[in-house]
């Protein structure tokens, strides 16, 4: 057979903002909102470079509940750059686009094939008048498939030529993503593929390396500080006798970190500052010349504690900090400087005090181990949590990270009663 | 801290005011009403906290100067370490504090509030200092900040007020989220959320209008290529409707053209341009009629004109003749005209020669001049002759010349130089001297000088052998002496004789000479040295006396064999010395310098010698010169008297020549050349003469010819021939000749002229009839008789055509408009069924409906580009984007207000619930302590008070375990509940922060005796750990505590 390539990409999530992130300059804020599109046409300039056969892409091209309709415009332009260089696209609908959600009335380019949400719908490619490949996929037609879509493919046909399998789905059940169209590895398996090219997990897997490669790709473009390291798309080629071969090719524009620091040995805030500086200048080596976006996150114990937890001293660093990146070309802008830091104190011993302190620390911890106690603090919070505003947009607060918040109380409060100057 | 002095500069009443010595534990100071105790106090805590701003509206007392100094001053403080500290304060200035350190240092706020154990205003009012006014004032104790200590004096958290932390943590979460706030953070993002989102929704809704408007535009695209079509059609018909509006007029001409040919006559041919071709011949035909009548009167004329021309015609036969004869005329008058010149210059001529003849020689003519000889040789043989002479001549003077100079100048010079030598001889040979003799005297002279120092040697070697000899005659064993040394001086002298002798070569010029002497002399006396010292014989020993002995006697005899022989040359040498001397004239024999200047004598004689013999050579020679120019003077005088004959000889032979030639004998050779000269130029003269005499006869034969032939001519030509003028004739003839030349060429033009016009009157004749031809033609084509008639024909004819072509040409212009054929007939089928009028209608009408079209179509496509540009900006629109980053971003900064909210929130509600928790479980130490200065002072009445942590009330038990609000108290147990409770405080306070002093100002007023005196305990206990200031006015409440505290000091404050 005649050797061939193509790429493998999905949860494109175009025009899908970056989340997580507190604070912008309006600067920063125009590269994030056009990372998503910078990748993609990575992709398409891949596509042409390699002179790749086609296109593969799973689900998820855009968000449909934002209504991009600029996503989708610019979807359909990097098609038209594909049809203009020959270039065949596939592409499968999943849970964030599925056909039944909105989407503009645009003509797609002719070298575009959207595959069906009724059932398993089968392509042949064609190089020089010779069926080269068999390409099986199935869009979602509503967001909601929990169903296993994977049964519904058909097995390879006996002799036929290098068969794929296109599926946006959750495979296994473990993974930590909304369980649409879940399957098993065994149930792709069995179906004798060539090639699983599978999205709607972000980050890059490799469930089976060989026979058949079974991939999720990733998203080309992580969105939110979970979403850290490299992203990319998957070129494959098959050779002459039919075997393939997957690399792995970087298209991120911008580039997620979450750093922690610990302040053990740290005393001064001027230590501090310069220990973040070091910091991201790391991550600016790390990003190879993409910009990044960068949580920093505080941790141990230590004399900087007091220090930092007075209001705005984050604050303070976190602006300069972002002053010194604006206006940078490959800028690394700090999204948040978190802290998880604690004073230097002995919390046994306070605990055993006969004052006021040792009663609150006694009290803290009833609180944040009692579940009975804890439903009754919860309601402290109603306020805010039970407002109309609050309802609406703010999420629940699961248990574990209540128990957070009740440790920082608890910090903050020895902060303020004794300061750090006890131990 | 306690207070050791106060210096009130000035405040009040006070100026310049000491208070020294306060004791560490109870003072009292007893004053009357306005003594001064409430400033006094006021100072302390004004001092201690600040001045109050005079702006300030409070009814403060500002205590302003009543009696001078600097408002303000200072207190002497000691900390519990005794170490003291002054803290001063001006209110004038910036109301600063000044701490000053036991050191010196100064401090400000920062120092003072360390000091005085971070306690505020309110606190050193309500717990240290106060009055009755206070104690009764229960609102007072509900001041925050004194709560706060209360509570936190036994919380175990040190200076910080809990209640202020609680309040702090409800601000702050109140600064991020009110339940219906809008300027909290939180309340402010959910707000921006709701805009963002409403814009988004928005947003959203233009998109879904995207599709719509797709939809719209595709309807209004078709609906625009509708209107476009009707608009198309209406166009045509209204461009039609314009068209026959257009042609109306072209139309309207054919009709009448077409009636005006039916009136015109037809006529069936007519020739192009008949009318311009008739006038045209008429015209030509008058011209030649003209022409014709012209050329007769021509030809007349030329008759006329030949029958009067004649011609001479002899004259012209001769025409060469003359002619050449007038090439002649300026060569014969020339001739003429010479002809008398010519002859007065050979008369002229012939004189001059007979003249020149006549200077040679009286005889002298032109046969004499022809026989003469004047060739080259004739006149070499008279220079030859010439230069003979004039050599023996000059060979003359030259040696008589000579011989005068030799006899005259030589001769006379030697002679007088022979007179000068021989004058010098005279006088030199005066001092004639011997040359024999002086030879003679100089060798001796020479030997004497040798000799001299060989005697002097000889002396003293003959003196020393004396001496020896003495010696041993008298001293026969003695040895011998030893020989005298040989002197030096010879040496010496040689050396001496050789630089004299160097010295003198030098002046003499010849000192190589003088060099050589010298080193020769040198080297002789250096051997001499040399001889002299070896002659030294060594001392012989002493021990050796016999052999000496014998030595002696054999030395003195050999000393006296050397006396004899010494002594006889020592004779020799005197005799030989005394012979020279003789020779040079010396007495005896002479010493050294005798014999130097006989040898200076002897040289200068010999100087003068020499210069006498130069002299006598000189004369020698002179006479030798002499004998010789003699000698020659008179060889010269024979060659003088040779010379003389041979001159003769020439002139002899020159005087034969002259007498040969038969020239004058007077004539010198020179003047002879002369002659030749002027022969030479007579000859010449004579043969031009011949030359001028052959010209004239040449000329007078020309003239004669010319003559001759002229005449000849005229003869011919029948002109007169008696007196001839051969010049005027000629030209008379000449221009007779011209004459006939001209008039006969004339007469030939008129011939030819003649003939031209006959010709010329031929061809105009033919011509004629030509045209006359052409006329009958034309009429006859065009189809008339007459002129007239073709003229009428004419008009007619062009009318016509006229007419006719504008019907074909406005046919055309229809034609260009509606097409050619069918069109064509249609378009005119449909002129002839309307009118302008209707036409014009018509295209009205159709243009308003366009015109209606055309907005219409500009409306809708106006509409159709609106909504292209709305869907393109939908296209482009990238807010949507921008919100939604802008969403996530406030919802992430949402979610991070929210957990600090809820941080605080939840440390708040905690630390209440610890609150309560402590307020229940550990009552506050300072309640404890109150609660035993209320039982003593209400003499355990009441047994316990309780104060709830986070609420401003105070609630006591009585010994029965009742609860006992405040107002429920009695006004006298209220102040003793308050002041237990302030001591309580102060114990507490002072627990954990540094004790301040207190001041009372009269507070046991109200109490009776009793509790008046528990009171005083309660102070005396509360006197040990803190100072006490006590100010009252009642003696015997002072009288009372120094008794129930004797260490107290009373100070009595007195104006």
């Amino acid at each position: 057979m005649k050797p061939f390539s193509f790429i493998h990409t999905a949860d494109l999530h175009l025009d899908s903002p970056f989340k997580g992130i507190s604070e912008i300059s309006s600067e920063i804020s125009s590269d994030l909102t056009e990372a998503t599109f910078n990748a993609f046409h990575q992709i398409i300039d891949l596509c042409i470079e390699k002179q790749v056969d086609f296109l593969l892409i799973v689900g998820d091209v855009y968000d449909g509940a934002d209504r991009s309709l600029r996503a989708q415009l610019r979807f359909r332009d990097g098609l038209k750059r594909l049809s203009e260089a020959e270039i065949k696209a596939y592409v499968v609908h999943g849970n964030h686009d599925p056909l039944a959600g909105w989407s503009a009335n645009l003509d797609w380019p002719r070298n575009v094939h959207i595959f069906g949400g009724e059932s398993v719908e089968k392509v042949s490619f064609e190089k020089d008048g010779e069926e080269i490949a068999q390409i099986y996929g199935i869009s979602f037609h509503k967001r909601d498939i929990k169903t296993n879509l994977a049964l519904e493919y058909p097995e390879k046909t006996e002799n036929g030529p290098f068969t794929i399998g296109m599926l946006h789905c959750n495979v296994g059940s473990d993974t930590g993503h909304d369980p649409y169209a879940p399957c098993t590895l065994e149930n792709l398996i069995s179906k004798k593929y060539d090639y699983w090219a599978l999205g709607h997990i972000h980050k890059k897997t490799i469930l089976n390396e060989d026979n058949p490669p079974i991939i999720y790709p990733g998203n080309p473009q992580g969105l939110n500080p979970k979403e850290t390291g490299v992203r990319g798309c998957f070129l494959v080629k098959v050779d002459q006798k039919g075997d393939p071969s997957q690399e792995f090719i970087e298209v991120d524009s911008i580039r997620w970190f979450v750093k922690e620091l610990s302040i053990d040995s740290l005393y001064t805030e001027q230590e501090l500052i310069t220990e973040i500086h070091n910091c991201i200048e790391k991550i600016r080596e790390e990003a190879e010349g993409r910009s990044s976006v960068c949580r920093i996150i505080l941790t141990g114990r230590g004399a900087l504690h007091s220090s930092i937890a007075l209001k705005g001293v984050l604050d303070d660093i976190l602006k300069d900090l972002r002053e010194n990146e604006e206006g940078e070309k490959q800028f690394v802008w700090i999204e948040s400087i978190e802290d998880y830091t604690n004073p230097e104190i002995n919390r046994k011993s306070l605990l055993e005090r006969k004052d006021f302190i040792g009663d609150l620390l006694k009290l803290f911890e009833e609180f944040s181990h009692d579940e009975n106690k804890m439903a009754e603090l919860k309601e402290s919070l109603d306020p805010l949590f039970t407002s109309p505003s609050g309802r609406k947009l703010l999420e629940s607060r699961d248990d574990e990270h209540f128990r957070d918040l009740i440790k920082k109380a608890e910090t903050l409060c020895l902060d303020k009663l004794i300061g750090g100057k006890f131990t | 801290m306690k207070f050791e002095e106060i210096y009130i500069d000035g405040f009040g009443i006070f100026h310049n005011y000491h208070i020294k010595n306060l004791t560490p534990g109870l003072t009292i100071f007893i004053g009357p009403n306005e003594a001064g105790k409430s400033t006094i106090l006021s100072f302390q805590k004004r001092i201690l906290f600040g001045f109050p701003d005079r702006r300030s509206k409070s009814k403060l007392n500002l205590y302003p100067l009543l009696t001078g100094g600097n408002h303000g001053g200072r207190l002497t403080i000691s900390s519990g370490d005794n170490t003291r500290y002054i803290i001063e304060r001006y209110s004038e200035g910036a109301n600063d504090v000044k701490v000053i350190f036991p050191d010196g240092s100064t401090g400000g706020t920062a120092e003072l509030s360390h000091l005085i154990g971070h306690a505020n205003k309110d606190i050193f009012e309500n717990i240290y200092a106060f009055g009755l006014t206070e104690l009764q004032d229960f609102e007072t104790l509900n001041s925050e900040a004194v709560k706060g200590r209360i509570y936190s004096a036994g919380t175990g958290i040190g200076a910080v007020s809990l209640s202020e932390v609680q309040k702090n943590l409800e601000t702050e979460a109140g600064n991020l989220f009110k339940k219906g706030g809008s300027k909290p953070e939180i309340n402010v993002i959910f707000n921006e959320i709701k805009k963002i989102d409403s814009r988004l929704r928005e947003i959203e809704k233009d998109t879904q209008n995207f599709d719509e408007f797709h939809k719209e535009l595709e309807e209004i695209t078709k609906e625009i290529g509708y209107v476009e079509q009707e608009r198309n059609q209406i166009r045509t018909r209204s461009n039609h409707t314009t068209n026959l509006v257009t042609v109306w007029d072209d139309w309207r001409k054919i009709q009448e053209a077409k009636e005006r040919l039916q009136k015109i006559p037809e006529i069936e041919n007519f020739p192009e341009n008949g009318i311009e071709m008739l006038e045209r011949n008429i015209d030509k035909i008058d011209e030649l009629n003209e022409s014709i009548s012209e050329k007769n009167e021509k030809l007349e004329k030329t008759k006329i004109r030949k029958s009067v021309m004649k011609v001479d015609k002899k004259l012209l036969s001769n025409k060469g003749k003359i002619l050449e004869f007038q090439k002649g005329q300026d060569k014969y008058i020339s001739a003429t005209k010479d002809l008398p010149m010519r002859k007065e210059k050979l008369k002229r001529d012939r004189e001059d020669l007979k003249e020149s003849l006549h200077e040679i020689g009286p005889d002298w003519n032109e046969e004499k001049l022809s026989n003469f000889d004047i060739s080259i040789p004739t006149k070499e043989i008279v220079r030859k002759q010439h230069d003979t002479i004039k050599e023996a001549k000059e060979s003359i003077r030259d040696t008589e010349k000579e011989v005068q100079g030799i006899e005259q100048k030589d001769i006379q010079n030697i002679e007088e130089e022979i007179e000068k030598v021989n004058k010098h001889l005279k006088t030199q040979s005066l001092q004639q001297i011997d040359e024999k003799k002086l030879e003679q005297q100089r060798k001796s002279l020479q030997l004497l000088r040798i000799k001299y120092p060989n005697l002097k040697e000889k002396e003293a070697d003959m003196c020393n052998l004396e001496e020896k000899e003495e010696l041993f005659t008298i001293l026969k064993p003695h040895r011998a002496e030893p020989l005298p040394k040989l002197p030096l001086w010879p040496a010496l002298m040689l050396i001496a004789a050789g630089i004299v002798s160097l010295i003198l070569s030098i002046f003499g010029n010849n000192w190589v000479i003088g060099i050589s002497i010298l080193a020769i002399l040198s080297v002789s006396s250096i051997i001499y040295i040399i001889l002299s010292r070896k002659k030294i014989p060594t001392p012989t020993p002493e021990g050796f006396e016999d052999k000496e002995a014998e030595d002696l006697i054999k030395r003195s005899k050999d000393l006296s064999e050397r006396r004899n022989t010494l002594e006889s040359a020592l004779q020799k040498i005197k005799s030989e010395i005394l012979s020279n001397a003789q020779i040079c004239d010396f007495g005896g024999i002479p010493d050294p310098q005798q014999i130097e200047n006989k040898d200076s004598e002897l040289r200068a004689a010999s100087e003068n010698q020499l210069k006498l013999n130069e002299l006598k050579r000189q004369q020698e020679t002179l006479d030798q010169k002499l004998g010789k120019l003699s000698e020659e003077a008179n060889t010269v005088k024979k060659k003088l008297e040779a010379l003389r004959k041979e001159e003769e000889k020439a002139q002899k032979e020159w005087r034969n020549w002259l007498t040969e030639k038969g020239l004058d004998l007077e004539l010198t050779p020179e003047g002879t050349i002369d002659i030749f000269a002027t022969l030479k130029t007579c000859i010449e003269k004579k043969k031009s003469i011949e030359e001028i005499k052959a010209r004239i006869n040449s000329i007078q034969e020309s003239i004669e010819e010319y003559e001759t032939k002229v005449s000849s001519v005229l003869e011919d030509c029948n002109r007169k021939n008696e007196e001839i003028n051969v010049i005027v004739e000629l030209e008379k003839i000449t221009g007779e000749l011209n004459q006939a030349i001209e008039n006969s060429k004339t007469l030939e033009q008129l011939d030819r002229d003649e003939e031209n016009l006959k010709l010329e009157f031929r061809n105009l004749e033919i011509k004629l009839e030509e045209r006359q031809r052409t006329v009958s033609e034309l009429l006859s084509q065009g189809f008339a008789e007459s002129e007239t008639e073709f003229r009428e024909n004419a008009r007619n004819w062009e009318e016509r055509n006229k007419r006719m072509d504008e019907i074909i040409q406005r046919e055309q212009n229809i034609k260009r408009i509606s097409g050619d054929g069918k069109p064509y007939f249609d378009f005119i089928n449909e002129l002839e069924e309307t009118s302008p009028e209707d036409l014009e209608e018509k295209e009205l009408q159709l243009k308003e409906r366009l015109e209606e079209i055309e907005n219409n179509l500009s409306e809708v496509r106006e509409k159709r580009g609106g909504i292209a540009k709305e869907i393109e900006q939908i296209e482009r629109r990238e807010e949507g984007s921008f919100l939604r980053m802008e969403k996530t971003v406030k919802m992430q900064k949402l979610k991070k207000n929210s957990d600090e909210w809820s941080i605080l929130t939840l440390a708040r509600t905690i630390m209440g619930k610890a609150i309560e928790k402590y307020e229940q479980e550990r009552q506050p130490g300072v309640i404890k302590e109150a609660q035993s200065f209320f039982s003593k002072m209400t003499l355990g009445r009441y047994s316990r008070i309780f104060a709830p942590l986070d609420e401003a009330k105070i609630y006591v038990e009585d010994k029965d375990s009742r609860r006992k609000d405040i107002q429920d108290l009695s006004r006298g147990t209220a102040e003793q509940l308050y002041l237990s409770l302030r001591f309580g405080f102060v114990r507490e306070f002072s627990k954990r922060a540094e004790s301040l002093p207190i001041v009372f100002d009269d507070i046991l007023v109200n109490f009776d005796p009793e509790r008046f005196r528990a009171a005083c305990e309660a102070i005396k206990e509360l006197a040990k750990t803190n100072q006490i200031l006590y100010f009252t006015c009642h003696p015997e409440s002072v009288n009372l505590l120094a008794e129930i505290i004797p260490d107290s000091k009373v100070i009595d404050i007195k104006m």
